[in-house]
């Protein structure tokens, strides 16, 4: 094992901030939901049954293990409906709104409940009904399953939890000293 | 001497090129020295010249870039953009666009303004600078040594050209060369790379570094430490004026892709111009956004000045000088070589061009699945390299001359190393897959060396004009079966490495990397013993016009498979001081 890395625990964006770079902020994503609650986020797309469904469906493709909190912990719905609200054009929320209402049509035929009432083994089920369409994303629910899941990915590891928790990147900060790793 | 009084009229006359901007303007001063260039080549016979007491001006086609406003230097990480870098550009990128110019994979957009053109079936991609420092703001920052061996190939193997200079006669410059910029590493004995005395501490290797470097060496293949022109501790270079205090260590964010925001590794703006600028002020003047278009002689066939555009008008300019030094990065230099009509009587100008063959493949290596990360990012790049091997195979027998050597490239990322959204499942079990292949992506490039030929050149093209009115260059690059059949050897290598190392999903290159790849290119205006055969003499001095100097890798004899740099700051740094020694005798 080599030693640990001597951070001085300042990001290298509190550096550029100090330093007063011009680094231009993009303009916020209006209403992006503040970071430390999770479950009751200001939607601005789905409804509060959407988001919920959104939430679930998220945290069962990438879950909290032991190794790290998953995509409930990074606000994976959250930032989905953000980014629908912001899209260019209906298509994309269409998409989800119709992709969400045939999770439903699964689960009613799987469980005889909406997928919010069902078991979480029910829910489970339904998705990995739907997860069979991955290698057919011709199909609807192939097509939904691939697209929840490929904007689960990319919010998840562009989050905090999945780079720092997730993937355990210890760089992009200012090291005073780099003392390497040894070979595992 | 030269007369100081030459007339702007004088000048005129002998403008080789009919340019279509307003009646040039003449400048008072008559300059000891103008610099056309401010990237190493430059920056290096600024320093020297400047600090010698001579009153120096430069021109440099970019505009001065002001650190930490005009850089944006690293991204930030993606959860601190809203859009997660989906929406735009990422800042880097933006940066990029504005300064540097391909297309090549670095920066795949071009320059509107200054286009050149290449046979339809050969395309090379240019990748230029334009901006105070040049390419040495993104560079690589390998810092390797020519060998004996180097100086003196045509000597063994009857192909390209010998240098005439050799290594003991360039050493002394590679001690100044990397005593100013600081270049760590290690003494290795490594019969490719030369020792120097000067090293400041390598840098710790990562878990896959050493991965690599004993897959290499189980086939007998010898890695090494990288030597790159980085700071592994704060440092003031000795025996310069250039700086009140230490410049910072480096902080290994690995972003040096995107320049350094305490120019930890070394570029010619901020270690060198911008110094001169607040040190010499009145023996050291920047024109920026200054286009040379051509220099300009007088009746004695001498050269005495330059005329520019200015950029920012548009305006014809002309500076006057008792020399004048070209380091506008080889290709640009020799345009305007060729643009002024000057310096050619060998007919050489424009011919042996080379640049390096690349090739990059990439693979994972299983052994580093779940590695505990114990270090961040490191330097840009990998802190090994593995310099060429065919030293330790002196029986082999290859269907190829002249060798390469390997930079592997490996680093701890921040997004997933194999891409998820190609992984089936969900769940738990996807998770961890995912996590599996984290940290063990490795990639290899390198850098052959490949022979000049009546296939490789350059020439003006009169039917295409830049923005100013001014003939664009031909780029003229075909591989040679010597080049082809490196590739070959190179990419076999690269398979037996990585399977040595245990790879997985290796991919390896079909072809080489699109000629110009490299950023290396070398040899248009080359040194020579011969007037007849070669443009410069053996301290970078035209044979025909001799105040006129070439300090950029256009002066080079051969390429080598060494990255140049450090070979352009050794050799400018001694033209420079030839130059002053000339002066002193009154022959300059
Ligand atoms: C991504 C990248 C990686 C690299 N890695 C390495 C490496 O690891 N090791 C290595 O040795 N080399 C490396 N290089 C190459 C290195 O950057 C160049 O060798 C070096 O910068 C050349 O210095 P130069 O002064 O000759 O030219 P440049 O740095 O290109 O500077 C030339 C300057 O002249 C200016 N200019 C051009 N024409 C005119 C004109 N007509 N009038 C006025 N000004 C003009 C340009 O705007 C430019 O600023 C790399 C380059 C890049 C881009
Ligand atoms: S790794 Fe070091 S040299 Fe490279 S940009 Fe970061 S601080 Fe600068």
């Amino acid at each position: 094992m080599g030693k640990k890395n001597k951070s001085s625990n300042v990001t290298r964006r509190t550096i550029l901030k100090s330093t007063a770079s011009a680094l231009v902020a993009a303009p916020l994503l209006a209403g992006t939901p503040p970071a430390q609650n999770a479950s009751a986020p200001r939607l601005r797309f789905f409804t509060p049954d959407e988001f919920a469904m959104v939430d679930e469906l998220t945290e069962i493709i990438i879950p909290t293990d032991d190794h790290s909190p998953g995509a409930r912990a990074a606000q994976v719905a959250a930032y989905i409906d953000a980014h629908l609200a912001e899209a260019f054009t209906d298509e994309s929320r269409q998409q989800w709104r119709a992709g969400l209402q045939l999770i439903d049509t699964v689960a009613r035929e799987l469980s005889g409940k909406p997928f919010l009432q069902a078991s979480a083994a029910q829910q489970l089920a339904v998705v990995t009904r739907i997860a069979q369409g991955e290698r057919t994303p011709n199909q609807p629910a192939g097509a939904f399953f691939v697209q929840l899941k490929q904007q689960t990915i990319h919010v998840y590891y562009t989050s905090k939890i999945g780079i720092q928790q997730e993937m355990e990147y210890k760089g992009n900060v200012y090291l005073k000293e780099y003392v390497g790793e040894s070979l595992p | 001497m030269f007369q100081s009084k030459t007339k702007a009229s004088t000048a005129k006359k002998s403008l080789a090129t009919k340019s279509k901007a307003p009646a040039v303007q003449s400048s008072a001063p008559v300059y000891d020295a103008v610099i056309i260039g401010s990237g190493a080549a430059g920056g290096t016979a600024a320093q020297v010249l400047v600090e010698a007491g001579l009153n120096v001006v430069m021109l440099e086609a970019g505009p001065l870039r002001k650190n930490m406003v005009d850089f944006s230097y690293h991204d930030p990480f993606p959860y601190e953009d809203p859009y997660r870098g989906s929406k735009s550009e990422s800042p880097s990128d933006e940066m990029r666009k504005k300064y540097i110019f391909g297309p090549n994979a670095y920066a795949p957009w071009p320059n509107p303004d200054e286009p050149y053109t290449t046979p339809k079936d050969t395309p090379f991609e240019w990748m230029r600078a334009r901006n105070v420092g040049g390419r040495t703001m993104f560079w690589g920052r390998f810092a390797n040594r020519y060998n004996e061996a180097d100086f003196k190939m045509r000597s063994r193997d009857g192909m390209g050209l010998d240098w005439p200079i050799e290594y003991k006669d360039i050493a002394p410059y590679y001690d100044k060369a990397e005593i100013f910029m600081g270049v760590c590493g290690a003494k290795e004995n490594h019969p490719d790379l030369p020792d120097a005395d000067n090293f400041l501490p390598p840098v710790a290797l990562k878990c896959s570094d050493h991965l690599l470097w004993k897959a290499a060496e189980k086939i007998g293949i010898r890695a090494m430490r990288v030597r790159r022109a980085m700071l592994t501790k704060s440092y003031r270079p000795p025996g310069s004026s250039l700086f009140d205090k230490d410049i910072a260590q480096c902080h290994y964010c690995a972003d040096c892709d995107s320049g350094c925001e305490t120019h930890s590794f070394y570029n010619s703006a901020f270690r060198q111009v911008v110094p001169l600028m607040t040190k010499y002020p009145k023996r050291f003047t920047l024109i920026p956004n200054a286009m040379a278009r051509v220099v300009t002689v007088n009746k004695k066939g001498l050269a005495d000045g330059v005329a520019y555009i200015d950029k920012t008008t548009g305006q014809e300019r002309e500076i006057k000088a008792r020399t004048v030094l070209l380091g506008c990065g080889t290709l640009e230099t020799t345009r305007l070589l060729l643009l002024s009509n000057i310096a050619n009587s060998s007919g050489q100008i424009g011919k042996n061009f080379m640049e390096h063959l690349d090739l990059a493949a990439q693979a994972y290596l299983p052994d580093l699945s779940f590695a505990d990360r114990e270090a961040g990012d490191g330097i840009g790049g990998s802190h090994i390299i593995i310099p060429w091997f065919g030293y330790f195979r002196p029986n082999e027998k290859r269907d190829f001359v002249r060798g390469f050597q390997i930079e592997p490239s490996v680093r701890q990322r921040m997004r997933p190393d194999k891409n998820p959204k190609q992984m089936a499942g969900f769940g738990q079990d996807f998770k961890k897959e995912v996590r599996r292949w984290q940290g063990t992506r490795v990639s290899l490039a390198c850098h052959g060396e490949m022979l000049p030929s009546p296939n490789k050149f350059v020439e003006i093209d009169n039917t295409t004009k830049d923005k100013w009115g001014i003939p664009v260059l031909k780029i003229h690059y075909k591989w040679d079966d010597n080049d082809l059949n490196m590739f070959k050897y190179a990419r076999r290598s690269y398979e037996e490495i990585f399977a040595a190392a245990k790879a997985v999903d290796v991919r390896l290159p079909k072809n080489p990397d699109p000629a110009g790849h490299s950023i290396h290119e070398m040899g248009t205006a080359h040194m020579g013993s011969d007037p007849k055969t070669s443009v410069l003499n053996k301290f970078n001095q035209s044979w025909d016009v001799k105040n006129l100097f070439v300090l950029d890798a256009a002066a080079f004899s051969s390429g080598t498979h060494k990255n140049p740099t450090l070979m352009i700051m050794a050799l400018s740094w001694r033209a420079a001081e030839y130059l002053l020694d000339e002066m002193k005798k009154k022959n300059l």
